[in-house]
């Protein structure tokens, strides 16, 4: 598991991060809460707790970017899935544009050519969270 | 759902606590918050979770605080905190509070209604013993008369008077107030009308009336009373001292209060000198 701090100024960055990448999980495919919260945790480091994942994609529900429908399937248990909406994929868009330019310019100012990147330190470590056993 | 896993006392005290923790939250938001982590709970564990596997479950959850705090604004006016947490209150609820808040207010109109009953008032007096009677001496000064006899130290002497309850309750007279005439009236004794069959003016619809204590004066009603005592006033020749009002202690429905019950304008007068001895 990636350990990606507790300070506070983590905290918020995952927080601001966590909405996009909930819509782009579920842009791939619908998923249920539980498949959600396993996913973003074996991401490693973008949950600080699995629970926080519910308020959130209520927001994001009450601002129309997903939406949800009880499956009840014989044999299966009923399980609440969630779907990305039209917007919820605009919205995703719009993000991973401006991201990408957002972390080259973060990673330029943390990582000035003459500072030796951290992740060259630990070459191959994946970070993932296996804590629900994904 | 399983039941037994939402049945696990470490899974109830959570929902619990999740529950009170949300209770600033719209309930329908509250509602939600907490069925989606019940459900969580009851896939991500096996009916047969051990209490460990449980608490290390809720540990990912994080606490009930946090998600309630992730799922509203950090902080509400007071004035909407309120409304959510009034929102949470089911229909019973209300409906026991309006229930207690009729009781309260029958209880307290009831209480109003005792307090101000309609005082008791007199028609009508006399001295009681026909040794009395056959001695007393009416004055008259302006409006108001008096009426004077020999006082009969040591011995029990007495007046009859008519009262009146127009009030809409019972009225009970259980004495008198403590302070009347303190030691010099002692043994005070205070009978009322009685019968089975009195009307409202206290004659016997049919068999005879007696006198019983405590007098009992039904509402709108009147009856006869005897107030009674033994004097012990130690008075010299053309000394005296009189009375023109009684102060009753009177049970009205739960409460007990003094009534300061006037004699029709009559004063009642004992005269000196005293029989026995005075120190």
């Amino acid at each position: 598991m990636c350990d990606m701090g507790n300070d506070p100024g983590m905290t918020e960055l995952r927080r601001g991060v966590l909405g996009p990448c909930v819509l782009a999980l579920l842009d791939e495919r619908p998923r249920f809460g539980l498949e959600l919260v396993r996913d973003l945790a074996a991401a490693g480091g973008l949950l600080t707790s699995d629970g926080t994942v519910y308020p959130l994609l209520n927001r994001l529900r009450d601002a129309g970017l997903v939406t949800s429908e009880w499956h009840d399937q014989a044999g299966e248990r009923a399980r609440r899935y969630y779907f990305i909406t039209e917007a919820g994929r605009e919205q995703l868009k719009s993000f991973r544009a401006d991201w990408t330019d957002f972390a080259a310019t973060v990673e330029s100012v943390l990582f000035p050519p003459s500072t030796e990147h951290p992740a060259t330190d630990t070459p191959g470590k994946e970070p993932r969270d296996d804590r629900h056993g994904a | 759902m399983t039941d037994m896993v939402l049945e696990n006392a470490l899974v109830r005290e959570y929902l619990w606590a999740l529950s009170l923790e949300c209770i600033s939250l719209p309930v329908a938001q509250a509602r939600e918050l907490r069925e989606q982590i019940a459900a969580h709970l009851d896939e991500a564990l096996p009916a047969d979770a051990t209490n460990d596997d449980v608490q290390a479950e809720l540990a990912r959850l994080g606490s009930p605080r946090s998600l309630a705090a992730a799922a509203g604004p950090a902080r509400f006016g007071g004035w909407r905190r309120l409304r959510n947490w009034l929102s949470h209150v089911r229909w019973w609820g209300w409906a026991l509070l309006a229930l207690v808040v009729a009781m309260a207010s029958t209880g307290a109109g009831f209480f109003d209604s005792m307090k101000s009953a309609a005082p008791l008032y007199s028609t009508g007096t006399g001295w009681l013993y026909p040794a009395d009677q056959a001695r007393a001496v009416d004055s008259r000064a302006g409006l108001s008369s008096q009426t004077t006899v020999p006082v009969r130290s040591g011995q029990r002497q007495g007046i009859e008077l008519a009262v009146w309850n127009t009030s809409d309750w019972t009225q009970i007279i259980l004495g008198t107030d403590p302070h009347w005439y303190f030691d010099a009236f002692t043994d005070v004794q205070i009978t009322g009308e009685s019968g089975p069959h009195l009307n409202k003016v206290g004659d016997p619809v049919s068999g005879s009336r007696y006198y019983a204590s405590p007098a009992v004066i039904p509402p709108h009603s009147f009856r006869w009373l005897r107030v009674t005592w033994i004097s012990q006033v130690c008075l010299v020749a053309d000394g005296y001292t009189w009375f023109g009002d009684i102060p009753f202690l009177v049970r009205v429905g739960a409460i007990t209060k003094t009534e300061d019950v006037t004699l029709d304008g009559q004063n009642f007068a004992l005269a000196g000198p005293s029989t026995k001895h005075c120190s």
